[in-house]
């Protein structure tokens, strides 16, 4: 995202576009704030933001961690057994269709407001991704790759530590990506419920103030905080598995 | 082992895939022997059943009915002394060439050992590949890959061996290097063959026998025998021999294919 100028160009040609617009119609700053009224909030809200951000931040990745440490080993079943893939995966689906507004609630309800409760409505709607990406990389391990295995070892924990979760690595971090924006949407969502504190709150109570500079301060540093976590994914990718990224090409087993 | 055993004795083998209406069956009552330290090329059109066999001698897939024995003893799954080199390459994208090529022992015994890594090497090396051990496979070509392959099908030293179509991918002159390095490498290792091929003319080239696996179901329809003195070498190619063998090949593919026509 931040190695294309161009994205950075149609930004500030918008925000330009949105200053001017605002001036000439005289938009009121309530329904709509001038980017500059916007920075302005910001700047003015100094300190406050570590706080809010860090907040946040925390809520998603232990929502995000939670989804990874019950999505895997749910990956793993359902690639593992087709009984366990139709037992388990019409709940997922259930699960992924029920928005996640009306089930936050619940969970704050019975969990209380605090980090626990946060994470746990973050990580319901990351885990879904996870879990899809990772049984579907792990089942599409090409035949000869496991023949091959097996006729040096017999060994399937072996298997699939050495052979499908590596082939898996390429599909689980496509279901990563889309994790951890969800985690993000998740750990705002259980703000607005749990009227606590964080960005989410903070786009919540300014708006119900009638702040909406703020408001939009808030929400564009949320965006920018779900770009940085969403790079991050890419960047760890890049860093610690350099050949998924070129996997297409030796897809050998397909030559 | 006793040496009267055949190295692999494929006796009435049967395939049937799928079950009820779409049952199908692949091969039928196809039985075979190879001799110790023999070269057998089969010959057969695509999807006559020959990767499915190989799966069978391997020991990675049963068939329907029917026996194959390698050294005296029925096959019940995936042997130390046979080693199947794949169709595709099959390479690990996660591994460098070197790595693939130790794969069969680092699976199985964890860290290669210096002698065994000198060895991978040394079959790098052979397949035309020196210098390349760090490559990542994808930044070979296909033909390459293959090799990669067939280097790692040796580095076990397997006492039979298996080839499917192991230089499809690579340009004629190649091929006919590569085949006789393999050939003499083999010889010299001991190793019993068995290569699928679509060319009559490696088949020729490399084989003390050739059997042709044709019909629908298939089975094995011609066993023709090369009489050709081995080590096979470019002047194999010469040998009046040579030229009667794909001839009598080429009538016996004809024969099949014009019976599957008539049909
Ligand atoms: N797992 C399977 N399930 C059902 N049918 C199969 C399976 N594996 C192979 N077949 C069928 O068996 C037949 C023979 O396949 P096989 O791969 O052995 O052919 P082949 O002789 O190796 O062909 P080619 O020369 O193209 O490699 C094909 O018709 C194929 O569709
Ligand atoms: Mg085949």
């Amino acid at each position: 995202m931040f190695k294309r100028p161009i994205a950075i160009l149609v930004l500030l040609a918008a925000f330009i576009l949105w200053e001017l617009a605002c001036r000439v119609f005289d938009v009121p700053s309530y329904l709509l704030p001038k980017p500059s009224e916007v920075i302005v909030a910001a700047i003015n809200f100094g300190g406050n933001w570590w706080s809010a951000i860090t907040e946040t931040f925390l809520t998603v990745m232990c929502g995000f961690g939670l989804a990874l440490l019950i999505g895997f080993p749910l990956a793993i079943l359902i690639s593992h057994s087709p009984f366990a893939y139709r037992a388990i995966y019409p709940f997922l689906v259930i699960k992924q269709s029920t928005p996640i507004v009306a089930v936050a609630p619940i969970i704050i309800v019975v969990g209380g407001t605090g980090l626990v409760a946060k994470s746990v409505v973050a990580a319901t709607v990351a885990i879904f991704p996870i879990v899809v990406a990772t049984a579907t990389g792990l089942m599409a391990t090409p035949k000869e790759f496991l023949e091959l295995a097996r006729s040096v070892h017999d060994h399937p924990r072996k298997a699939l530590l050495r052979i499908r979760l590596p082939f898996a690595v390429r599909y689980i971090f496509s279901g990563l990506r889309v994790a951890i924006t969800l985690a993000v949407i998740g750990a705002v969502v259980a703000e607005f419920v749990s009227a606590g504190r964080g960005l989410g709150y903070l786009v919540y109570s300014s708006t119900a103030f009638m702040n909406t500079p703020m408001a939009f301060a808030a929400l564009l540093v949320l965006g920018f905080l779900g770009l940085v976590l969403f790079s991050l994914v890419g960047i760890i990718q890049a860093l610690l598995f350099p050949w998924a990224s070129e996997m297409p090409a030796a897809g050998a087993a397909d030559a | 082992m006793l040496a009267a055993e055949p190295a692999i004795a494929c006796d009435g083998i049967v395939k049937v895939f799928g079950s009820g209406t779409d049952a199908l069956t692949i091969l039928r009552d196809a039985s075979f022997v190879v001799r110790h330290q023999e070269f057998v090329s089969i010959l057969g059109s695509s999807g006559s059943g020959k990767s499915t066999l190989f799966r069978f001698i391997a020991g990675l897939l049963k068939p329907t009915s029917g026996h194959i024995k390698i050294l005296g003893r029925e096959v019940e799954g995936p042997r130390d002394d046979v080693t199947l080199m794949f169709q595709n390459p099959t390479l690990f994208p996660w591994m460098s060439v070197l790595d693939n090529v130790l794969f069969p022992i680092s699976y199985r015994f964890g860290r290669p050992t210096r002698e065994q890594q000198a060895y991978a090497r040394d079959l790098i090396a052979t397949v035309g590949l020196a210098g390349k051990e760090k490559f990542s496979p994808s930044q070979l070509s296909g033909g390459m890959q293959q090799r990669v392959a067939l280097a790692r099908s040796l580095v076990r030293h397997p006492r039979i061996i298996l080839l499917d179509e192991p230089f499809s991918a690579l340009d004629e002159m190649l091929r006919e290097n590569l085949a006789i390095d393999v050939h003499r490498i083999l010889s010299k290792a001991e190793c019993t063959v068995v290569l699928v091929t679509h060319s009559i003319s490696e088949a020729v080239l490399l084989s003390d026998r050739v059997l042709i696996l044709a019909g629908a179901p298939a089975s094995i329809t011609d066993v023709v025998a090369v009489d050709l003195p081995r080590p096979r070498t470019v002047a194999t190619l010469d040998h009046p021999a040579y030229a009667d063998a794909c001839r009598t090949l080429r009538a016996a593919m004809r024969r099949n294919f014009q019976e599957a026509a008539d049909v």
